[in-house]
């Protein structure tokens, strides 16, 4: 038994934000079902005309490039998609025919879209009015930036976040992926599944507004409280602690290999000076926490010259088994092939339809009652078309050709 | 005004910055922390930077709208008081159980004798697993999950994200899964117990960049400083801005709004990406752009559709007209003038709340104790709680 069961989702969502939201939707049991158009595929399915990617140009089930995207078959597991075309009114009565049978509906435009399709939160109102509906924004559903657009890199430094990662000498960076979008999908699940509490014991559906700008924001709340309380911006701390030294992330042998080590108490400093056996803990520089605060890039200096001459793997495991905190900092295929990971169930082999057989991040919760489960793939574009327009709309076969002679909705790109 | 999770009762056994996120949202949108700290206080009170009454900031921005009992927890009636305490919530919350362990308190029989109960552990590694014992922090998550791996430079060390950015992610992440166990229980009425992992919710969003490493048979990097003009922040004048120019359509959009017909009509709708495009066109609108600063930038190339983001600090934002007109930097409801950051999400019907900055250590003991036990002189005397008394 999985959580949400019987709870149903329609999601006109795209990119990461939104479908990592219905993502975890899914896994906790929803049924979601993702619209796109055959004239315009989720922009994470990289377009019509993309090639298929390298390592599966071996794969002889991998035919259609924008079924075999890494980016859109990461966070679309155990959905059912659709297309419908709705730039047509045809398209647009469909996808309101699917509304009545819809608890919650989630989109990731831009706002006021969803308004001009006729599918605004008062319009799905009239058709079901308990449902939720979640709109995920770059700045959220009023305001004057209301109707501009905005991605995960200009989120970022929108969100104040770009301001504060950076290196002490450096300017301001944005990180290497895009956080704030799954950032996002996490407070967008977290939203509606709220709002869903709160229906379920009263009745009561809502609008729910994402802004992009203000989630991302609250990661770094702290720093404009400190600002509020005291007049002081944060600087840049690169891997700094404003607590405690060291903090950091070191050099160790070998090409591009790093590690990470810090410690929070005088015990975990001083299991760090035994292993290191530098003497450190008889440095007058180094001898409390304000000290080596005082001194950090000397403490940092020292710590990775040490560092740089120590597998990495084996570092950690020795740091971390006297309880100083450290860990390897691994890379997207370290992590994809993680035991541990994958003993948890975070990462699994999932087998797309085309793509084949392929290690991803699955699973972030352990319930002890209703374990999330990956029941499916990410789906195929419009690979559900036929079987859901059947199942909530009578659609026959006869009509289902016709839609999709008239490419309001099928597979692929319109003939 | 209705929230919704009033009603909801939490106890919050926690003592980190994760945890502690998880069960702030759960304050924020109604529900009652009674949040249970030793008589020194929880260690996340040591987090700098500090106040000028030397209260740590970090603390008061997760321990907002919660209420405090501070407890002896070298006496033994202060197991018997939490033990007392996890038969009158619905939620718990902790960040490591040993501790409590150590004193008696057994979490699986509470579930046994209360199946409507739903707990959550909020760790830096997890509850199974050969890395649950091992310490981390937020460093260790940006680590262990790959993020650390691209954020930064080519020529210089991987960087994580500045403060507490992951364990705040990893509390929004045990936030949804309490929610939807409480969905659960409201269908079914029975409770469970759930494990979060700093590090399995930071691994999960790096979804995109190991699915993709396979596919292309290439790992993702940090970039190099010539690849980082398109992506990071670029320098303008008094600050930073990044600005999606990644079509042909936007760039021509942006080089009529700088002034530069004559390069926009040769640009192509269809031209892909602004890597591609002619040095010399991008070279003739940076020099633009740079007479402008951030929000400037912003002002002029949003209304044309082009994604921008000004790199804006904390006295930017609390400046910053969106901010200001969704009123999002607020006082708490019911005290100080300080405005702090708003809620990360807005519900129509059910809006979340800041009520109270964060409480004293054991400000609450007597009330609290009092509301979910019917005691607290007795305790208050003999010195198990601490705490103001009415």
């Amino acid at each position: 038994m999985t959580a949400l069961d019987g709870v149903r989702v329609l999601a006109a969502t795209q990119a990461w934000s939104g479908t990592f939201a219905t993502e975890l939707l899914a896994l906790s049991g929803a049924e979601v079902i993702q619209v796109e158009a055959r004239q315009r595929p989720d922009v994470w399915r990289m377009g019509f005309d993309s090639p298929v990617p390298d390592a599966l140009q071996s794969v002889t089930s991998a035919r259609n490039a924008w079924n075999c995207s890494g980016f859109y078959n990461s966070v679309n597991l155990n959905k059912r998609a659709i297309t419908l075309d709705l730039k047509a009114d045809e398209g647009v009565e469909l996808f309101r025919g699917l509304v009545p049978s819809a608890d919650i509906v989630v989109d990731n435009f831009a706002p006021g879209v969803m308004d001009r399709l006729g599918l605004g939160y008062e319009a799905l109102r009239e058709i079901r009015p308990d449902v939720i509906a979640c709109s995920i924004s770059a700045f959220g559903a009023s305001g004057p930036y209301e109707r501009f657009i905005g991605i995960g890199g200009t989120v970022e430094p929108a969100a104040g976040m770009s301001a504060l990662l950076g290196y002490e000498d450096g300017q301001p960076l944005n990180s290497g992926a895009m956080y704030p979008d799954p950032v996002s999908g996490y407070y967008g699940f977290a939203a509606i599944v709220t709002a869903l509490f709160h229906r379920l014991r009263t009745g009561e559906g809502q609008f729910v507004d994402v802004s992009m700008m203000e989630s991302n924001h609250t990661l770094v709340g702290d720093a404009t409280l400190q600002y509020a309380l005291t007049g002081a911006l944060r600087p840049r701390l690169g891997n700094r602690s404003l607590s405690f030294a060291p903090h950091g992330i070191y050099p160790a042998r070998g090409e591009e290999r790093w590690i990470a080590i810090a410690t929070e108490d005088e015990s975990q400093w001083s299991a760090l000076c035994a292993i290191a056996g530098r003497g450190w803990e008889d440095d007058g520089r180094f001898t409390s926490n304000e000290a080596r605060r005082a001194n950090e890039v000397a403490l940092d200096e020292a710590i990775a010259e040490w560092t740089a001459q120590h597998d990495r793997d084996a570092l950690a495991e020795w740091l971390g088994g006297a309880g100083v905190i450290a860990a390897p900092v691994l890379d997207a295929i370290g992590v994809a092939h993680d035991l541990v990971f994958a003993e948890r169930g975070v990462i699994q082999e999932v087998a797309h339809s085309e793509a084949g057989p392929w290690r991803q991040a699955a699973v972030p919760y352990r319930f002890s009652q209703t374990p999330m489960e990956v029941t499916g793939p990410s789906p195929l574009h419009g690979e559900h078309s036929r079987e859901v327009l059947r199942e909530f709309l009578g659609v026959d076969d006869a009509q289902y050709a016709d839609l999709e002679a008239r490419a309001i909705t099928g597979m692929g790109p319109p003939d | 005004m209705t929230r919704a999770l009033d009603g909801v009762s939490v106890l919050d056994l926690s003592d980190s910055m994760a945890a502690a996120w998880c069960t702030r949202l759960l304050a924020d949108n109604g529900a009652d922390i009674v949040l249970v700290e030793p008589l020194e206080g929880l260690r996340i009170r040591q987090f700098a930077p500090f106040d000028e009454r030397e209260r740590s900031i970090a603390a008061t921005y997760v321990l907002a709208n919660k209420q405090s009992i501070a407890l002896d927890l070298d006496e033994p009636e202060s197991a018997r008081v939490i033990g007392e305490l996890l038969e009158a919530v619905d939620v718990v919350v902790h960040s490591g159980w040993s501790a409590f362990a150590e004193r008696g308190l057994d979490l699986d029989r509470v579930h046994a004798s209360r199946p409507e109960l739903v707990s959550i552990s909020v760790t830096a590694n997890g509850e199974t697993g050969p890395r649950s014992d091992l310490p981390g922090n937020d460093l260790t998550a940006y680590a262990w999950s790959g993020w650390a791996s691209v954020n930064g430079r080519a020529d210089r060390e991987p960087l994580k994200g500045s403060g507490y950015t992951a364990s705040f992610t990893a509390g929004t992440s045990a936030y949804g899964a309490v929610i939807t166990a409480l969905c659960h229980r409201e269908l079914t009425g029975r409770g469970q117990h759930i494990d979060i992992a700093e590090a399995d919710s930071m691994a999960t969003i790096f979804s995109r960049s190991m699915l993709r490493a396979q596919y292309e048979g290439e790992l993702p990097r940090r970039n190099s400083e010539s690849q980082m003009s398109s992506t990071y922040p670029g320098r303008v004048r008094d600050g930073y801005v990044t600005a999606g120019l990644n079509r042909g359509a936007r760039l021509a959009g942006a080089l009529r709004a700088v002034g530069l017909d004559d390069l926009a009509s040769s640009i192509s709708a269809d031209a892909p990406a602004r890597a591609s495009a002619d040095p010399e066109v991008m070279r003739a609108l940076n020099e633009r752009l740079a007479e402008l600063d951030p929000e400037e930038v912003f002002d002029l190339l949003s209304p044309l559709h082009i994604t921008v983001g000004p790199v804006l600090d904390a006295a930017a934002l609390m400046e910053n007209q969106q901010m200001q007109a969704r009123d999002w930097f607020r006082p708490p409801a019911e005290g100080g003038d300080v405005a702090f950051p708003g809620s990360p999400f807005s519900l129509s019907a059910t809006p979340a709340e800041l009520r109270t900055t964060a409480p004293e250590i054991g400000e609450h003991s007597d009330e609290a104790l009092t509301r979910l036990l019917g005691r607290d002189r007795q305790l208050l005397q003999r010195g198990v709680a601490s705490g103001e008394t009415a």
